[in-house]
């Protein structure tokens, strides 16, 4: 093992920038992609400005919920500079929340409970007017059930008096109970409640791609095994020492153990990039997932002849993996229609924390089938 | 002494080897000639135990090609017909490459010394700048750190100007018939092998080889 080592060392001497250079790449293209595609939500999102004359509670809750809206970004202001912003097109739009805000819709009165100003660029301003809507819907809502149970003993004769407040509490928390507008993007389903609230998770899923790019790091790594077999080398290689098959396993382990090094640096890197938002707690499905996408590799690289055609099928695997194990995109229809075309793919099987998979334990009885094979030479 | 008896070789349904039969001694230094597609190359690679025939015995010394394969490995010298050295990595890294795979240790200066005794000498150059002449020596090289007693050649002069096939020839030579050991190797090159060669293997039918060779006076066996 110690010469094998010794002559995977010559090789990597040559190709040092390019080993380095794959062997980082999913950390580091996934920090970018990530980046860069919640910045671009960030700047696509619609400036608004908010005017709140009104202290009460319910003001102050309608103003944590347009803040807390993904679509909008908020500024607080006063109605004067809102409007010379406005005027400006700094901002699509502005809506100010009148004073007695709170008392109106207590007394049912539905009408001047915001004024919004749009100037003739506002675009947005249709969707902006229909999510604040919306949530005076839902505040005035509550408070019209609130008055009808109020109402309620009279009508019936019922002797337990309830407060305006008391129902609207009670609604409240059961909508909150209820809800099922949160949706974990974490990976495992196991985020707590607390980080969800320091750190919005982003819409990306972090070890998605970072194991779509590692499965196709993975395939470009393994490109020796397609260049090493060309028909010369491996009838010079199949005389040594060793055999050829040996030749080729031993160098695969050798890829395989910087491989779980690189893994966990490239988790770590990844943990300190995005810090709260994103979990780690599944070391044994990752080196799983290493051992099955490298067998995957190895397996798929002794059938090419020529590393052109090696590469080109490669990145259609990938992409194909990335696609059915719903890293990418979530195509929720095919996995509908075939849920066990997902556990084709090995990045499922990781993001689902599995250490098992189908995959891996088909792609080892391909492997030993291949090693124990004999080839048609005197054995 | 290497001894074939009633070797067949078919690549599907195409006969390549029919019913050959030779045998080579010790400091034999034999050539294999016959037209592109004779099945030469064929003969090497079953010779160098790298594929199977479908029937005949071969035997060498006291080995069974059917059962000592891993014996005859350390034993044969193989060169094959297309170079196969790393491009990327210089002359000594190649060798280095190789001997650490081989059967038998080399000193880094030993591995030199063979470079040198055919006048391989750009140790530190990268294989992918060396000629084509130094690429063959390279090749060749590299068959031979293990020390084997069989040499199996298959065109290792191909496409060489004349002076790297002299020095070839003379390293050869030297081989055969200071250390005994078995040469048996393919060319096109009719001036190289008359000169070479203590007898001539034809394989196939073709008279031209045949009647070419013995108005030079060289001994020719039809296989
Ligand atoms: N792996 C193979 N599969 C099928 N046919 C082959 C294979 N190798 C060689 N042949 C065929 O066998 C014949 C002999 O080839 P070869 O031994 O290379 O001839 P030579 O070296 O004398 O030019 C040729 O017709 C060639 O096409
Ligand atoms: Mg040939």
């Amino acid at each position: 093992m110690k010469s094998i080592l010794l002559t995977r060392l010559l090789h990597w001497r040559q190709q040092a920038w390019s080993l380095l250079f794959w062997l980082v790449l999913p950390m580091l293209a996934t920090c970018i992609f990530i980046t860069t595609a919640d910045n671009w939500q960030q700047d696509t999102k619609i400036p608004i400005g908010l005017v709140v004359e009104d202290d009460s509670q319910m003001a102050i809750q309608l103003v944590e919920a347009i803040n807390e809206h993904a679509l909008f970004a908020v500024s607080n202001l006063e109605t004067e500079q809102a409007l010379i912003q406005l005027e400006q097109h700094q901002l699509d739009s502005v809506f100010v929340i009148e004073e007695g805000y709170q008392e109106h819709i207590k007394s049912n009165r539905r009408n001047q409970l915001i004024t919004a100003y749009v100037s003739d660029m506002s675009l947005a301003y249709t969707p902006v007017k229909e999510a604040v809507a919306s949530h005076i819907q839902r505040d005035a809502g509550s408070s019209k059930a609130a008055h009808t149970i109020m109402q309620l003993p009279g009508q019936y004769g019922v002797e337990r008096d309830w407060s305006w407040d008391e129902i609207v509490t009670t609604s409240d928390q059961i909508r909150e109970r209820e809800s099922l507008l949160h949706s974990s993007f974490s990976f495992y389903n196991q985020q707590t409640k607390q980080e969800k609230e320091s750190a919005p998770p982003s819409v990306w899923n972090v070890w998605g791609i970072w194991a779509s790019i590692a499965v196709l790091t993975t395939f470009f790594l393994f490109d020796w095994v397609v260049k090493e077999q060309r028909p010369s080398m491996k009838q010079r290689l199949s005389l040594l020492k060793i055999s050829f098959k040996s030749y080729l396993v031993r160098n695969g382990l050798i890829y395989l153990a910087v491989l779980f090094v690189a893994d966990l640096v490239n988790s770590g890197l990844l943990l300190f990039y995005f810090q709260q938002s994103i979990q780690f707690d599944h070391l044994f499905a990752m080196i799983s997932f290493r051992i099955t996408i490298s067998m995957l590799a190895f397996l798929f690289a002794l059938r090419f002849r020529t590393p052109f055609f090696y590469y080109v099928a490669a990145l259609s695997l990938t992409i194909l993996l990335g696609l059915i194990g719903g890293a990418l995109v979530p195509i929720d229809g095919l996995t509908i229609m075939l849920p066990w075309i997902s556990y084709l793919s090995p990045i499922t099987a990781f993001l689902n924390g599995q250490v098992l998979s189908s995959l891996f334990v088909v792609l080892l009885s391909i492997f030993c089938v291949w090693y124990w094979r004999k080839e048609r030479t005197y054995a | 002494m290497l001894k074939v008896e009633s070797l067949t070789k078919q690549y599907g349904s195409k006969q390549v080897l029919a019913d050959v039969s030779f045998q080579v001694n010790p400091g034999d230094i034999v050539g294999l000639v016959g037209e592109n597609g004779a099945g030469k190359s064929t003969l090497l690679t079953i010779l160098a135990t790298l594929i199977q025939p479908e029937q005949g015995m071969i035997t060498y010394h006291d080995l069974a090609y059917k059962t000592d394969q891993r014996k005859l490995r350390q034993k044969i010298g193989y060169v094959p017909q297309n170079i196969a050295i790393w491009e990327e990595f210089s002359v000594e890294e190649n060798m280095v490459f190789f001997e650490q795979l081989s059967w038998g240790k080399k000193s880094r200066e030993q591995l030199r010394q063979l470079c040198l005794d055919m006048k391989l000498d750009q140790w530190k150059e990268k294989a992918q700048s060396l000629s084509g002449g130094m690429k063959r020596k390279l090749n060749l090289a590299i068959s031979l750190i293990h020390e084997p007693e069989l040499l199996l050649l298959d065109e290792p002069t191909v496409g060489i100007d004349l002076k790297s096939r002299k020095e070839i020839g003379t390293y050869l030579q030297q081989l055969a018939k200071q250390q005994g050991k078995t040469i048996i190797y393919t060319s096109h090159d009719m001036e190289e092998i008359i000169s070479l060669c203590d007898y001539v293997y034809c394989i196939g039918n073709d008279p031209f080889y045949k009647e070419l060779l013995k108005e030079k006076g060289q001994h020719i066996h039809v296989l």
